[in-house]
């Protein structure tokens, strides 16, 4: 899976605009984080829900203005960290216009049901870049890591009976 | 008197099942809540809310994955219910890191009294009389 220059090639996966496919794209990303670099579980965890997220309002995107068209989920990586692009082919969508919640000591607040994903995929990822155009909106999510190490004791897990690490 | 809601062949994992005695209910979610089983979730909720249940408690334990859209659904249902700082009660496992996580980074965790055993969150929001 890697180019002729050594940089591994993206993996791509598109699923239909629909929720019941977003378990599957969380699926994907969440074995490929674990089989294919040295990532903790919660940080796994955290990838798994940023995508989930994004993904729903890729779908959403889709929906509010009838597009058929499928959402691409792009994997990439390098040295340091593992990237996923989510792309949507709905009206583009601009972060900043998301209003902010009251406070939750605010009774107000309890009006406010949805808007929580954006600021959650900000909170769970290294980094995350929005880039909304008249085509559609691309995600692009970081998070820093090493490459797998296949035979090393991870974050502290206690490995099977039988298993050892070299030294 | 017990409800149950499964979901489809997609979603066979997704459950909902309420325990209802008078005003005060027990809803137990199995499986992952995204945009796909959250509405299932909401209509759950919303029914017996309409039925005059005037508390909940909402056992997570053996939810695997919650996405914004669950918390939204919890919100939803909240909103409903009647004026009281325990009306809505939750429960999580001191080992779900993965649900106690977006309930912390929201601060929605002070909107919703967390327990970690069923037994705790039913006696700090259904041991009274509801309001």
């Amino acid at each position: 899976m890697s180019s002729s220059n050594g940089t591994p090639t993206p993996i791509e996966l598109e699923i239909p605009a629909r929720p019941e496919y977003v378990g599957l794209a969380r699926l994907v990303v969440s074995s490929l984080a674990s089989s294919r670099r040295t990532l903790a579980d919660d940080r796994i965890d955290d990838l798994k829900l940023a995508v989930s997220e994004a993904c729903t309002n890729a779908i959403e995107a889709h929906v509010d203005v009838d597009v058929s068209e499928r959402v691409l989920l792009r994997w990439s990586e390098a040295d340091d960290h593992l990237q996923v692009q989510v792309e949507d082919r709905g009206p583009g969508f601009d972060p900043r216009s998301l209003p902010s919640h009251p406070p939750v000591t605010d009774p107000e607040r309890l009006n406010f049901e949805r808007g929580l994903g954006i600021p959650l995929i900000r909170s769970l990822v290294d980094r995350v870049e929005f880039d909304p155009s008249d085509a559609g909106t691309s995600v692009r999510i970081v998070m820093f890591c090493g490459p797998a190490e296949l035979d090393a004791e991870i974050d502290g897990e206690v490995l099977p009976p039988g298993f050892s690490t070299a030294g | 008197m017990l409800l149950a809601t499964s979901a489809g062949a997609d979603m066979e994992e997704f459950e909902v099942q309420a325990e209802v005695a008078g005003a005060h209910a027990v809803v137990v979610v199995a499986g992952e809540i995204d945009a796909a089983t959250a509405p299932l979730l909401k209509d759950k909720l919303l029914e017996l809310v309409a039925t005059g249940v005037e508390r909940l408690v909402v056992d997570l334990r053996a939810v695997t994955f919650i996405e914004s859209i669950g918390l939204g659904t919890l919100v939803a249902a909240r909103k409903r219910l009647s004026v009281g700082d325990k009306n809505l009660c939750l429960v999580i496992g001191d080992d779900q890191a993965n649900i106690r996580g977006p309930f912390e980074i929201t601060r929605l965790d002070h909107v919703f009294p967390i327990h970690s055993t069923r037994e705790a969150a039913i006696e700090d929001c259904l041991s009274e009389p509801a309001a």
